[in-house]
């Protein structure tokens, strides 16, 4: 009887965990949701630009949240008073003209994205010098973002043993 | 082994199908948007909290506050350090303040009525009709406001003398009397200054003063620093009056004077110490008064013994250091007058005047109007000379009684406009809606006293697209075509004119940048003569305030009418005068003494209870002769048997969803109904304590929606120790009630070597408990070295708090700030009756006994205990969680992990302090309350066991910046919530293994102890006994 049970379960189990990879599985390989602008990465952080991450994610090192920048960092170089410093044909930058002349934000779709009852506070990982690469994979070689990691707590914790750091649950949970 | 289910493994796999059938229902489709800024805000560091300081506004004291904003959003407000009215901290309505902002029952824009409809209006055709209707009414349109200062006073004054509309002021709780005794006595126009602080021995003749008596918060701060034991030194409080509110509940002595003789004993103090002196010490009017004065007579009425009355005022006349005050709501009666007359002669009789009285400054806050005046409107409204009715601030169709068909009347004036940002009684009635801006949306300023004035600023960009009246009047004054002096466009330009002209004079923009970081200004040396209190005082028909002490009638009558129990009103500590009856926090936070929530109850003694023979949640029908409530009876050993006491605030027809039930109805009774409207001829106040009343067994029972109990049951919880023991620092267990104390050998025998507490301990924590038994130690050295899956090492700390139950006075206002800081939930008053309210921390309450009069014991009020985790160093929660969700940190904390609990609740079963609390649901905050979630707290849901977490997101901010800033944590940096807001600094949490730290020297005063510490939990908190002073128990 006891026996019976245990293979149940253990059919259960398989059942799920067999789900749960392919879920897994196809939310990393599953390329990027579509952008309201198709903002090209590799461009600015690549080697045409090199543009730094933290110029435009600049609350990364000061704060939980990396910071998606405003609307008005874009227009900075892209809608400049009089003189043109970037190109501003492409239809990315036309887009972009439109939502800076409306004053409206950018619904950005979000991509990484950890549960409510987790606190990932950036400031710490940038200060440890953990690169962004790191969690966000080679963002400058990625026209679009896609997921890079799994974002699980065993692999946040992989990373945290890796570097003796602490592991205890209520240092992020709570 | 093999083929045995552990309940573990079940557990396991059941777990891992449970988390991937989440998984499952994930998908990519409804994604997550970010939403940048398009311009981002200079001072805005999105996930970095921005503070500002402001002035709380809920009641007139006008504490400095400031408030913790995220992404510009309101979310949790504090007291500024800087006021000298708040020293940094709030009470349970200012921390409440934020549902008034986010208060889902507001007027969200202006509103005109049509029919039994309201048609939204743009502010412009809104304002375009208040406007025309100004000039329709010329003199005859009135301006009703309660107590305004500052610019707002200015500017009101400058507007109706422009519009040719009268001003007319009133509060609910305008303090008439001690202003007409004031005048009368010391010669100025205004409430004093009172110290506390300064005073060793405090007598209160009715004065809640650490609940809405003038400037609650700076008293109750000022009475803790004066009376709680402090190396040698300890106060006395003396509380007279027929019924102990949450202020007498906290006294060392109670001389139940009858209701209406609080004049008379205080005269007889007075007469008692000019006995002492051989007749000096009083001015010559006085001395007449107080030679006049039998006190064997005035024993026999007040119903106290002669020598208590004289063992009082030997104590009381103290070399200056002494504090009368007096009278409040519950001794406003007909000789309410001659109440506040004779607290000031015995202040003058003992020296405190210039000492603790500071009569050269005022609480400019404290009533500028009198309900006299307001009753002379209604008259004239009754007659038809009103044609135009503007309502700010206050509610008169609910707060106070007016005299029959008035409501009526003010309610059919042509045109009622209303200014108030919720729906209550009077707005409802009005015919034009001008929302006024919450205070947290508004640029103003406040002058609580002399000398201070603080800043009111907004916080947030406003949630509903209200108007702040200000700007409202200087709109409508140019649209009406009228100027005033100073114009200004916009309100803030008008307010930043005359701060340029009159408060910070000279001072550039920096200057005035400097003022709205500090939130407050203070100027030193200010005196009364500078202030401008008063100056809108007008004769009133009927009253004829004293011009001096031989003026003042000492021989007014008491009640009228036949009945079996004088009837006793008294302000609420929660609502006010009830316009804050609305908030959820404050409807769930239990009354400090009744410790009941969302409900109404009226307090009558043990023996009056049992003369009925009325039980808890009797209904009783109350009746006097201007109406009758029906209302379930709460047993308060702190009432004397003839008296019976309603709280107001309750009973709203109209605010909202939850000072009304669902189906609309009022929650509780609005005591002011059982009331004539009756003026105090001597001062234009209202009479409140007027009548008796006669009580009926209705037959019916109410489930009361309360918690905790009367007393300790005879446990070691709340303990006390005498001015003596405290003094030889000895640690004395002398149990409140101990005649109970043999019930149970587990609980009695704490330190007995009899009782084997390897056996008791195993059994309440289970077998193969993680933690070693270990007996002995010291916090500091909880938890043991490995005894932990992870490290204990050196560098951590084990946090810890010391309570010090000499400084809790009750007022709960931690609770709320709890309730604020770590998004716990409402659950409503049915929950409540079924023992699932949410309360991370709350406040015991224990009287000595539950079954006898404090009357006739004559002694001292109750101990108030603050309950939270303990976060046990050996703690019981732990081993039987089946999920590892209940575990302990480096750190000592007792963590809860909400993602890994399951619900099944042994944690709480086995929780000997009952300080875990579950989620029975998820519990909702309706749009727009679910702004003021922390984004630092996980929200909980259905089936998630939750706890005090020592506010565990300040404690990691505070080590993320200071790993960041590469230092140490300094001793004191970090501040949980609770102990943040405490008025009188109970609450000190910090490392206990740093022997330096506050904490760990407070913790190591001759009255600390532990909660059960028989039990061996090894807990983190250390209180600090409350003492006893010896003789007060009979």
């Amino acid at each position: 009887m006891n026996r019976m049970r245990w293979i149940v379960l253990g059919v259960v189990a398989l059942v799920v965990l067999v789900g749960v990879g392919a879920f897994a599985a196809s939310a990393l390989g599953s390329g990027s949701p579509e952008q309201p602008i198709a903002f090209p990465h590799d461009k600015h952080a690549g080697p045409a630009s090199q543009i730094p991450c933290m110029h435009c994610h600049y609350t990364a090192d000061r704060s939980e949240n990396a910071g998606i920048p405003a609307v008005q960092v874009c227009a900075g170089c892209h809608i400049p008073g009089g003189v043109p410093m970037v190109r501003t044909d492409s239809a990315g930058v036309q887009q972009l003209i439109e939502y800076w002349n409306n004053q409206q934000p950018i619904p950005w779709v979000r991509i990484y994205k950890l549960p409510d009852h987790v606190h990932f506070p950036h400031m710490m990982h940038v200060n440890a010098e953990v690169t962004c690469q790191e969690c966000h994979g080679p963002v400058e070689e990625m026209a679009e973002i896609e997921l890079v990691a799994p974002m699980t707590m065993g692999w946040c914790v992989e990373c945290h043993e890796q570097r003796a750091v602490r592991t205890d649950c209520f240092v992020c949970h709570y | 082994m093999a083929d045995r289910m552990e309940r573990r493994d079940f557990l396991k796999v059941l777990g891992v199908a449970g988390g991937g059938a989440t998984l499952a229902g994930c998908s990519t489709e409804g994604a997550e948007k970010l939403i940048p800024y398009v311009v981002q805000p200079e001072e805005i560091v999105p996930g970095v909290a921005t503070w500002y300081r402001t002035t709380c506004r809920e009641c007139p004291a006008g504490c400095g506050m400031e408030v913790r904003t995220r992404e510009g959003r309101a979310l949790k407000a504090e007291g500024n350090p800087l006021s000298p009215i708040s020293h940094g901290r709030l009470c349970a309505r200012g921390q409440a303040s934020l549902h008034g902002l986010y208060d889902p029952d507001r007027i969200p824009q202006a509103l005109a009525r049509d029919g039994e409809d309201w048609e939204r209006l743009p502010w412009s055709a809104a304002e375009e009709r208040l406007a025309v209707a100004l000039r329709a009414n010329r003199g005859r349109a009135v301006f009703l406001s309660g107590t305004t200062t500052g610019t707002m006073d200015r500017l009101l004054d400058a507007w109706c003398a422009a519009a040719g509309v009268e001003r007319v002021r009133y509060d609910a709780f305008g303090y008439e009397p001690l202003r007409a005794a004031s005048r009368a006595v010391y010669g100025i126009d205004g409430v004093p200054v009172h110290d506390f602080s300064a005073a060793e021995v405090v007598v209160s003749f009715g004065a809640d003063f650490m609940e809405t008596w003038v400037s609650p918060v700076d008293y109750a701060h000022g009475f803790v620093q004066g009376h709680a034991m402090s190396g040698d030194r300890r106060g006395t409080f003396i509380h007279i009056g027929p019924h102990q509110s949450l202020t007498g509940l906290n006294c060392d002595e109670w001389l139940p004077a009858r209701a209406g003789t609080e004049h008379l004993v205080a005269l007889a103090m007075a007469r008692a110490i000019a006995d002492r002196r051989g007749g000096a010490g009083a001015g010559a009017a006085s001395a007449s008064a107080i030679a006049a004065v039998d006190i064997a007579h005035v024993a026999d009425t007040a119903g106290i013994p002669v020598e208590r009355i004289q063992a009082a005022a030997a104590r009381f006349d103290n070399g200056g250091r002494s504090l009368a005050v007096g009278p409040g709501v519950a001794s406003q009666h007909r000789a309410a007058t001659a109440v506040a007359a004779a607290v000031a002669m015995l202040n003058q009789a003992a020296g405190n005047v210039g000492r603790t009285v500071l009569t050269d400054r005022i609480e400019t806050s404290a009533g500028t109007g009198e309900y006299a005046q307001l009753r002379a409107l209604v008259d004239r409204i009754g007659n038809g000379q009103v044609g135009l009715l503007l309502v700010h601030g206050e509610n008169p169709l609910y707060s106070v009684p007016l005299p029959e068909g008035a409501a009526e009347a003010i309610a059919g004036v042509d045109t009622l406009v209303s200014f108030s940002s919720y729906l209550d009684e009077t707005a409802e009635k009005a015919d034009l809606l001008l929302p006024d801006h919450h205070f947290l949306e508004s640029w103003d300023d406040w002058e609580p006293r002399t000398g201070v004035t603080s800043i009111v600023q907004p916080v947030m960009t406003p949630v509903f697209r209200t108007k702040q009246t200000g700007d409202v009047l200087l709109s409508v004054a140019r649209r009406a075509g009228f100027g005033i002096p100073n114009q200004a466009n916009t309100y803030y330009d008008y307010l930043r004119g005359r701060w340029s002209r009159e408060v910070i004079a000279g001072a550039d923009e920096e200057g005035w940048r400097d003022a709205l970081r500090a939130g407050v200004i203070v100027r030193a040396g200010a005196s009364a003569g500078a202030t401008t209190a008063g100056t809108t005082r007008a004769a009133t028909p009927g009253v004829s305030r004293p011009a001096a002490i031989g003026d003042v009638r000492f021989d007014a009558p008491l009640a009228q009418a036949e009945g079996d129990f004088q009837l006793l009103v008294y302000p609420s500590y929660r609502f006010y005068d009830g316009r804050l009856a609305n908030r959820p926090w404050l409807q769930e936070l239990p009354d400090p003494v009744s410790k009941i929530s969302w409900a109404s109850w009226a307090e009558i003694s043990p023996s009056a209870a049992q003369r009925l023979g009325l039980d808890m949640g009797d209904v009783v029908e109350v009746t006097t002769a201007a109406g009758s409530v029906e209302v379930p009876v709460f047993i308060h050993p702190g009432i004397r048997p003839d008296t019976i006491a309603i709280q107001l605030g309750q009973g709203h027809t109209a605010l909202g969803r939850y000072a009304q039930s669902r189906e609309g109805e009022p929650r509780g009774v609005n005591a002011t109904r059982l009331l004539a409207a009756e003026v105090d001829p001597q001062s234009g106040g209202l009479v409140w304590i007027q009548t008796t009343a006669s009580v009926r067994a209705t037959g019916d029972w109410e489930h009361l929606p309360a918690t905790g109990k009367l007393t300790q049951g005879g446990r070691e919880i709340a303990l006390t120790t005498t001015v003596a023991e405290a003094r030889r620092g000895g640690r004395i267990a002398d149990l409140n009630g101990d005649e109970h104390a043999e019930q149970d050998p587990v609980l009695a025998g704490a330190h007995h070597d009899a009782h084997p507490m390897e056996v008791v301990v195993s059994e309440l924590q289970g077998a193969g408990g993680f933690a070693p038994l270990t007996f002995g130690g010291a916090p500091q050295d909880y938890p043991p070295p490995g005894t932990y899956y992870g490290e204990y090492t050196e560098e951590h700390p084990r946090w810890g708090m010391a309570i010090d139950m000499e400084r809790c006075i009750g007022c709960s206002a931690c609770m709320t700030a709890c309730h604020a800081e770590n998004n716990i939930g409402i659950v409503g008053p049915e929950l409540v009756k079924e023992g699932r309210i949410i309360d991370w921390i709350r406040i015991e309450r224990y009287f000595a006994h539950d079954n006898e009069d404090l009357a006739e014991t004559q002694s001292g009020g109750a101990t108030f205990l603050p309950m939270l985790c303990q976060q046990c160093g050996n703690a019981p929660c732990e081993p039987v969680c089946p999920v590892y969700a209940s575990y302990h940190t480096p750190d000592g904390l007792n963590a809860q992990v909400y993602n890994r609990c399951v619900g099944t609740r042994y944690c709480a079963n086995n929780c000997p302090y009952k300080v875990r609390y579950y989620n029975y649901f998820t519990y909702e905050w309706p749009e727009p309350l679910n702004w003021q979630l922390n984004p630092d707290v996980t929200v909980r849901e259905k089936g998630i066991m939750e706890k005090c977490t020592f506010c565990v997101q300040r404690i990691r901010e505070h080590e993320r910046s200071a790993r960041l800033e590469d230092r140490a944590l300094v001793d004191g940096e970090i501040v949980p919530a609770c102990a943040q807001t405490c008025p009188g600094d109970a609450i000190v949490f910090g490392n206990l293994k740093d022997a330096n730290s506050r904490v760990a020297r407070i913790a190591a005063s001759g009255r600390g102890y532990r909660v059960l510490e028989h039990l061996n939990t090894q807990s983190a908190i250390i209180y600090l006994k409350k003492v006893v002073v010896e003789g007060s128990e009979a």
